[in-house]
């Protein structure tokens, strides 16, 4: 009771600095936390990559036209199954047969990536929705030589991808990505394979895969890209790739691929991210101004209470823990109205929104510690000698 | 002997360029009931002594035992709470919280005690009528005349009951009327058994302690 009332004793009296500061901390989390979530996005993205090891095989089979050829459906099921149980195998689903012209040139493709059927315009069965895309793997040899349930061996949670006809074993680690590239879903290319051998093949096997793409930031609409894997034994850089693929396309690493997100996010449509720093700022002006008003108002209190009888680090406490329950209200209440900012069912950022609060309030709490550290009760009061 | 102050010592700014050295070697023994007067000209350091004795500041030498406990030696808890239970301080511009009502600013050491909210309301209500000031409870401080306040703040310096009450020229804001009216209430006090200790430069008022003690230039002079 006596520390609720010491606390109620902290706040103006209409505790009408106290709402706007709440109200401050709300809108800044619920306007950053739409750009907090795609930064996610983009740092879920590069973990991604980082945690791609070893045989890196992204796929999905076709069931009305390729696998029913090979397998019933049960021995289909249990393929499958056996796939997935591979550490590697990110997805599996159904892919389908599809054509497109590259250069004016006819070219089979038998895996494509569901997620660019939009951007692909290609010409096919017309059985699978949006939603269902998902990244595939697209190679070069798979459609010239190879079928799934042919020549993909698995063997104790490893897949063994042949891409020669000697069944040579290949490991894929995460290069960097494609960007901007309208050919490298066509890697298949029969016919186009002049234009095509600098990206997808190589004498010695495969040394590249293109795989499907993924919006960074869907919101703000950043050019599609695709992780670019290149063989582990493959000792060309981004940039021998780049020389490569010519005109093509553009390749570029992970490191610069976030760093160039960052910048379309901004150069897309920077004004809610730039409005978001602008509250963010405003927002810890104005907490850390109330902070040190505070400190001023109540100078004089914490003088008396000294004299009364309590602890510097007792009245340092009150002071710490009335602005920590404003802290708190502020994000709960960001809390209830965060649907209004972001689909919460999607979102994962949350321990971003909490850790710009708490870092709103340690920059407050230091504020605080350091005035009332400062503060001599004794020479406040004293008005003799 | 209640109080006891050997040697006592205070510098600020110690070691510093800006050292002032406010008590040299001062010592005073202070007995339970007593009503001392301090008496200097300004800058002699009165104040300074009576907060060391107030627990407030921890002098840089000297001893001081206050019924038997080293006061130096105690932690900052402990000498918290010495000045909450042991010490009952007024001051000359009455040292009240402008953001409380006459009740709230009674209340105030009481809140920093182990008593419970009801028995905190009815102490500062018994101390209040005492004084003949009840009826100004809900009254905010800006609302008070300068008599009025130090009796509030009289009334906030007895609330835990204290053994020992330093004032700090209580009569400072004062005038006669109102200073003679307050000397009455703080005699009482003492007769009924509270020491005070209170530092003033005006002689007529020290006239009416049982004690005077003269400070000069940081040094207790003989009584």
């Amino acid at each position: 009771m006596k520390l609720l009332y010491m606390l109620k004793k902290q706040y103006s009296r209409f505790c009408l600095r106290e709402m706007v500061v709440v109200a401050q901390i709300v809108l800044i989390v619920l306007l950053f936390t739409p750009i907090l979530s795609k930064l996610d996005r983009l740092l879920s993205i590069d973990q991604l990559a980082k945690n791609i090891q070893g045989p890196a095989l992204f796929f999905q089979a076709d069931d009305y036209y390729f696998m029913p050829e090979f397998l019933d459906a049960q021995e289909y099921s249990v393929f499958f199954d056996e796939i997935r149980k591979c550490d590697a195998v990110q997805e599996v689903g159904q892919t389908s047969v599809a054509g497109c012209a590259i250069n004016g040139e006819g070219a089979s493709v038998y895996f494509y990536n569901d997620a660019l059927l939009k951007h692909l315009r290609l010409q096919t069965a017309n059985y699978k929705s949006e939603e269902d895309a998902i990244p595939v793997l697209i190679n070069q040899s798979l459609t010239q030589k190879y079928r799934i349930g042919d020549h993909i061996i698995l063997d104790n949670g490893t897949i063994f991808f042949p891409v020669s006809s000697e069944y040579q074993t290949v490991q894929f680690q995460v290069a960097g990505v494609l960007k901007n590239n309208d050919y490298y879903y066509s890697l298949v290319g029969g016919a186009s394979r002049i234009t095509l051998e600098s990206i997808g093949y190589r004498d010695d096997g495969l040394c590249m895969i293109a795989l499907g793409s993924f919006n960074i930031v869907p919101v703000l609409d950043i050019d599609p890209s695709s992780l670019l894997f290149i063989e582990t034994e493959c000792s060309d850089t981004v940039n021998q790739i780049n020389a490569s693929i010519g005109h093509l396309g553009h390749a570029e690493s992970i490191e610069v691929m976030r760093k160039n997100s960052l910048n379309n996010i901004l150069s897309t449509n920077p004004l809610p991210f730039v409005t978001a720093v602008l509250m963010t700022m405003l927002c810890l002006a104005s907490v850390c101004s109330y902070a040190y008003v505070s400190v001023i108002r109540l100078r004089e209190n914490f003088a008396m209470y000294y004299i009364c009888g309590l602890s510097r680090k007792k009245a340092l406490a009150i002071a710490i823990i009335a602005l920590l329950l404003l802290l708190i209200i502020s994000l709960l209440i960001s809390l209830v109205f965060l649907p209004l900012s972001v689909d919460v069912t999607q979102y994962n950022g949350l321990p971003y929104s909490i850790s710009m609060i708490v870092s709103l309030f340690v920059f407050a709490f230091a504020i605080i510690f350091t005035q009332y550290s400062s503060i001599d009760p004794i020479k406040l009061m004293r008005k003799g000698d | 002997m209640l109080i006891e102050l050997n040697q006592i010592d205070m510098k600020y700014n110690k070691g510093q360029e800006n050292e002032v050295h406010a008590l040299k070697q001062a010592s005073l023994s202070v007995e339970q009931g007593d009503f001392v007067g301090l008496v200097g000209a300004s800058g002699s350091g009165k104040t300074t002594f009576l907060q060391i004795i107030g627990g407030m500041i921890r002098p840089t030498g000297g001893d001081y035992f206050f019924d038997g406990m080293n006061v130096r030696a105690m932690k900052d808890s402990q000498l918290a709470r010495f000045r909450n239970q042991k010490i009952g301080y007024v001051l000359q511009d009455y040292g009240l919280l402008r953001d409380r009502n006459v009740l709230e600013n009674v209340c105030l050491p009481m809140m920093f005690s182990h008593m419970k909210w009801h028995d905190v309301e009815n102490r500062a209500m018994e101390l209040l009528t005492e004084l003949h000031i009840d009826h100004l409870k809900a009254r905010r401080v800006n609302q008070l005349s300068g008599g009025q306040s130090q009796l509030v703040a009289v009334a906030r310096a007895l609330a835990m009951n204290p053994p020992v009450i330093l004032a700090d020229e209580p009569t400072g804001s004062l005038d006669s009327n109102t200073s003679a009216h307050l000397m009455e209430s703080l005699i009482k006090l003492n007769n009924a058994g509270t020491t005070i200790l209170m530092v003033t430069h005006n002689e007529e008022i020290s006239r009416q302690c049982k004690r005077i003690v003269r400070i000069r230039d940081g040094r207790l002079l003989a009584e």
